[in-house]
């Protein structure tokens, strides 16, 4: 199954390649904002009023307002990060994926971390206690080789059977 | 069974005894999940306010004056959540003007404050500008305001009487008629009690 | 009928259920065989008792009762009987049913198959599961019964009541007199009458003096003078009568002409009529009409099969729980009770990602916004549940390998239906809101209280059982690459992701809201950074860990066997770098290492499966198919595993090439205008509107044509859905029209469309590379988890032996 399986990624190699390349148009300050454009801000956002929908796919009449107000502040040429401000300031920090309240931001986004960071300590000194006494054992009790490999070839064999059996 | 011998079985510290440092931990980290999650939970189920005091803030209107609630004690307020993008708000906001208008032609000390939930840029005041608001109106920056009173949606309204506190909540959208009852009511309720 | 024994049955299965745990707990405690065997009956009627009531519930869908309240409310006389059977659990108390005759069939599976082998652990564990399956059940009868029906209640402040049993002064509403309608308004008839909200959903508040009724209320054979309709101008599809307040909004409909009579089912369901003018013995049905049907978004196919699986995924996890706690409780801590729940773990394991594979699915043909997971707290809720329950899996193989980490293995397993719990508290109490959650209700704080106590009476007997020292580990850790040592950090890494999600989505909003008084929302801006990394890891660990040993590895015997796994990826790598270019021509290296990363967990499941199969070529002479097929049914779950790590290996490609090179656009065209994205050339043909379907649906289809490089390829159909019976803000569905290749699936939405002014229509074009992996990969995981069921074939100890001994002959031969 592996070998259709290298047939399936070379063939997608080749579709890949053929994909043809697009020259990006040039910026034109008297272009009108295009859609694209305003789901490209929208996308990161989410409607304030319906939790959890992404403003750009939420079908909502108060959406397409929203969307409307995207396009009006595009057209008065504010950036993205001016846009997602505004909106936060009026609607709060549920608009955005990550608070832009900087403790909000350090929290939501530290913890994880900071428990991870704990986690790993736990896991690495659980480690370093287990040799400790696998020392400790080894010192008292009579040697008891934990692998006692009868040649290097057979080992993966020896491993293999030994799994085998469950 | 495996090849493998077992290394000698060792007591692990702390495994009897008292409370092990990791144990307390895991407790308190269990206590405090439960916690969080049963405030939130309470906090969820906590319907808008039908009476008491009702929940101050301050506000900016749309054209820049700073009030907070507190300073309009000894006046019912007329306290309206509505969004431009909401249909029945569209259907009460007519109701809500003229009866504004009745309570100002009497000189009343009644003050209508409409809040707009969650919609404050060019649809709210083009919403203004389309049923002629004259009453003091303002965004809900942050949706503060509408989290304090717990709204389910657009429109509700409160009627807080004179000292302060919630008299009634309306659900769904209002009628001149049905205003104006309530209005009615919350005058005369404080006058009752001097 | 029905009704009732469905609702009798479904108590008597409470009663059964807690019999059940006393006689089980006592009968054990003091070694009386008899009150086990009839706790353990009682289990077995418990989930025979729920079996019969949920078929009674679905015989009042199928026979279109709608008097009962949930038939009412997600089923609608118009709605084909494939939904009409998926309405089973597509709300509220239909789904508590459904789950606790799941959960409780879950049960009497494991009471028939592992009562002989596992005789100790069974009682307490039976008790368990009764004990959950009762919360369940008590919730659903007392909270949220599915039997609930519609009363007519004259002269109350509600017209319509829904209660389990009849009121007083009470009529059922699909059946009583226009005399006992009307015996409610005899008293205000001067006053404004609210229109009762079940009758006349229409325009509930509009002002009316008198009465009326919908004529879907009523017989549908019946004749109507035409004297008694009017219509309203503002609703000209409706009919109005009565004394109507103000008389000039309303006209009469011209059709009808004095004198002349209409059939009831000619009139527009939501005509009015005054019921004064109607005999008043006439038989009035107030539900059927008004029946309301089933969420749009829930009728799909998808969503057929998405539901029970998830829930089967998720109640699944109730076998390892119970058994984990039955170990605990009667002090058999060996490793019977991972042998006697691993098939049970597996089997949910797999349906619940089986349901989450599903639901992304439903959630990419039906929610139309070009993606497959959202990052949303309800997907998040069911993904919880899979993490721990994958980290269970690894880490239970530990203990029965090594004896180790039985402390660990106990929380996993409680960690599992801990979250289990805590995802129905949280999609189901209205804790968190988004478009999979059900409706807020009253079963918040029981849900909330009972996932508290199932966590806090676990952790307690964990505890109390490892300070006796009941759960000493056999072997220590002895080296950092160890296989045991490997599956430690996997099963680190799924905690982590755990974590890092469960925050995400409920921890920090929550948390957030409590202490600062501010809702956020955490999209993929904080899940993409957090848990991409940790995904990074998984993968290199599932590269790694199947090379280790037991015990110990050394770090070149290790390095050794990477080699060909870490070739066989750099060659793939190098035919993913097409694939991981932009149109524009710019390499993006990282989702390079990415694919490379997710490619190497993959080709060593691949190699080390060649491995074997050329061994046995070498020891026994097999053919390279015969030599595959044998080593597989040696160790089916060892090999079946791997299939699962290869499926995980594709959904990954999938998942990498459909978020990281997504691109679309969104274009208005005029009908025969084209756009062109890509090499793609999209054409507008036409709108085929208000296609009419039987289930009521309405379809406007715009017909569009794909060309690439200039080439056909494709005619798509993107559709809007209306329905125009549903509420407000669900009525209408966006389908997709795609055209998928394993290259790609182009996925065309129409957004809006315009036929009066000018014809044309906006449509937003996604090009979602690779995405069909994700399912493929789902079919592969499906398949090797389903594999790792089949029991391992046993040899003969004498023939084993023989084998091995030739294995190692030949090895050193080829080797020498």
């Amino acid at each position: 199954m592996w070998r259709s399986l290298i047939i399936i990624m070379i063939l997608m190699g080749i579709v890949g390649a053929g994909v043809a390349q697009e020259a990006t148009p040039e910026p034109n300050p008297t272009r009108p904002v295009t859609v694209d454009e305003v789901n490209k801000v929208a996308k990161d956002m989410f409607c304030p009023v319906c939790e959890n929908i992404p403003l750009d796919t939420c079908g909502t009449a108060a959406c397409a307002d929203w969307r409307n107000e995207i396009r009006l502040f595009l057209e008065q040429g504010m950036t993205e990060e001016e846009i997602r401000t505004d909106f936060v300031r009026r609607f709060g920090d549920r608009v955005v994926g990550v608070p832009q309240d900087p403790f909000l931001n350090a929290l939501s986004v530290i913890t994880p971390w900071v428990l991870v960071a704990i986690g790993l300590v736990v896991v690495f000194s659980s480690f370093r206690t287990w040799a400790r006494y696998k020392a400790h054992a080894v010192a008292n009790a009579p040697e008891t080789p934990t692998v006692t490999p009868a040649s290097k070839q057979n080992q993966f064999l020896d491993q293999l059977e030994e799994d085998l059996k469950g | 069974m495996s090849q493998y011998e077992p290394v000698d079985m060792i007591e692990l510290p702390k495994a009897k005894g008292g409370m092990s440092i990791s144990n307390i931990v895991l407790l308190i980290g269990i206590l405090a999940v439960v916690v969080v999650f049963g405030i939130a939970l309470w906090r969820q189920q906590q319907a808008q306010p039908t009476s008491g005091p009702a929940p101050t803030f301050t506000f900016t209107t749309f054209e820049g004056e700073t009030y907070d609630l507190a300073d309009f004690k000894g006046k019912v307020v007329v306290l309206n959540f509505w969004a431009g993008w909401c249909i029945p708000c569209k259907d009460e906001a007519p109701e809500l003007q003229s009866t504004w208008e009745y309570y100002q032609a009497q000189n009343a000390d009644v003050v209508f404050l409409g809040i707009a939930y969650a919609d404050n840029g060019p649809s709210s005041l083009k919403f203004l500008g389309d049923y002629n608001i004259t009453y003091l109106n303002a965004p809900d920056l942050g949706t503060r305001i509408s989290d304090l009173y717990n709204i389910n949606g657009v429109p509700e309204t409160f009627i807080i009487d004179k000292n302060g506190n919630v008299v009634e909540f309306i659900y769904a959208g209002v009628t001149q008629e049905r205003l104006m009852r309530s209005v009615e009511r919350a005058l005369a309720g404080v006058g009752g009690a001097g | 009928m029905f009704t009732e024994l469905g609702l009798l049955t479904e108590f008597f299965s409470l009663l059964a259920a807690l019999y059940a745990i006393v006689a089980l707990v006592l009968g054990e405690r003091n070694k009386n065989e008899a009150l086990v065997q009839s706790g353990r009956n009682a289990a077995l009627l418990n989930f025979g008792l729920l079996a019969f009531s949920s078929g009674m519930l679905m015989i009042d869908i199928i026979l279109q009762r709608y008097e009962v309240r949930y038939v009412w409310s997600v089923t609608s006389p118009d709605m084909p009987m494939f939904f009409r059977l998926t309405a089973l659990w597509g709300s509220q108390a239909g789904s508590l049913l459904f789950w606790s005759v799941l959960m409780s069939g879950f049960s009497a599976g494991a009471v028939w198959l592992n009562w002989k082998t596992h005789r100790r652990l069974m009682p307490y564990a039976t008790a368990y599961m009764m004990a959950v399956v009762a919360f369940f059940v008590a919730i659903s009868v007392f909270l949220e019964n599915p039997f609930s029906r519609w009363w007519y209640v004259p002269n109350s402040d509600e017209d319509m009541v829904s209660a389990v049993f009849r009121p007083e002064n009470s009529y059922p509403a699909n059946d009583l007199s226009v005399a006992e309608f009307l015996s409610r308004f005899s008293a205000s008839q001067q006053g404004f009458v609210t229109i009762p909200l079940e009758i006349a959903p229409i325009d509930a508040q509009f002002p009316v003096q008198g009465v009326f009724l919908a004529a879907r209320d009523l017989n549908p054979e019946l004749m109507i003078p035409s004297s008694v309709l009017m219509t309203a101008q503002a609703l000209p599809e409706m009919v109005a009568i009565g004394d109507l307040e103000d008389q000039s909004t309303l006209v009469p409909l011209s059709v009808l002409a004095d004198g002349t009579t209409i059939r009831a089912s000619d009139l527009p369901p939501t005509a009015r009529l005054a019921p004064v003018l109607l005999d008043p013995n006439m038989r009035l049905d107030l539900v059927r009409g008004s029946a309301m049907g089933l969420n749009p978004l829930l009728r799909h196919f998808g969503m057929a099969i998405h539901p029970p699986m998830l829930y089967l995924g998720f109640v699944g996890f109730i076998v390892p729980f119970a058994f984990a706690m039955a170990a605990l409780a009667s002090g058999d801590l060996s490793t019977n009770w991972i042998k006697a729940s691993r098939r049970w773990t597996l089997f949910a394991w797999l349906t619940l990602g089986l349901g989450l594979i599903l639901g992304g699915r439903w959630a990419y043909d039906v929610l139309g916004w070009g993606g497959y997971w959202g990052w949303d707290p309800v997907e998040n809720a069911a993904f919880l549940p899979w993490l721990i329950g994958t980290a269970f899996i690894h880490s239970v193989m530990i203990q029965e390998k090594r004896g180790m980490l039985k402390t660990w293995n106990m929380f996993l397993a409680v960690g599992t239906f801990s979250a289990v719990i805590f995802g129905t508290f949280a999609t189901r109490s209205g804790l968190i809101e988004s478009v999979h959650s059900f409706a807020r209700s009253g079963i918040g704080f029981p849900m909330f209280a009972f996932w508290v106590t199932v966590t806090a009476i676990s952790v307690w007997l964990i505890l109390w059982r490892r300070r006796r020292g009941e759960l000493r580990d056999e072997h220590q850790f002895t080296n950092l690459l160890s296989r045991e040592a490997l599956f430690v950090l996997n099963n680190f890494i799924f905690v982590a992701l755990f974590i890092a999600i469960f925050w995400g989505s409920f921890g920090a909003p929550i948390v957030s809201e409590i202490f600062m008084d501010t809702n956020i929302t955490l999209g993929k801006e904080y899940f993409l950074p957090v848990v991409t990394p940790l995904f990074i890891a998984l993968y290199i660990l599932m590269g790694i860990a199947p090379l280790s040993a037991w015990g110990a590895t050394s770090l070149k015997r290790l390095g050794i066997s990477l080699v060909i796994p870490l070739v066989l990826t750099a060659i793939t790598m190098v035919l993913f770098i097409p694939l991981s270019t932009y149109e524009d021509g710019v390499l993006n290296i990282l989702a390079l290492f990415g694919y490379g990363i997710v490619l190497f967990g993959g080709w060593v499941a691949v190699y080390e499966t060649y491995r074997g199969a050329m061994a046995r070529i070498s020891a026994h002479g097999e053919s390279l198919p015969v030599a595959f097929i044998t080593l597989m049914r040696r160790n089916p779950r060892r090999y079946g595993g791997y299939m699962i790590h290869i499926g995980i290996t594709v959904i990954g490609i999938g998942v990498i090439g459909s978020t990281i090179f997504q691109d679309e656009t969104t274009q208005t065209l005029s009908a025969g205008e084209s756009f062109i994205i890509q090499n793609y050339e999209v054409r507008y043909d036409g709108l085929e509107e208000g296609q009419v379907t039987q289930d009521g649906r309405i379809m406007d289809i715009a017909n569009l044509t794909v060309f690439r490089n200039g080439q056909e390829i494709a005619q798509l159909r993107p559709r809007r859905d209306f329905f125009p019976n549903v509420d407000e803000g669900m009525n209408s569905m966006t389908i997709a029209g795609s055209h998928s290749t394993l290259e790609n699936d182009f996925y065309v939405l129409l957004v809006s469309w315009e036929t009066i002014t000018e014809n044309s229509a906006t449509f937003k074009v996604y090009i979602n590379p690779l995405v069909n992996l994700v399912w493929w990969g789902g079919l592969i995981l499906i398949a090797g988890t389903v594999f790792s069921f089949f029991p391992k074939e046993t040899l003969p100890a004498r023939i084993r032996q023989r084998a091995k001994q030739a294995d190692e002959l030949i090895l050193k031969g080829v080797s020498a």
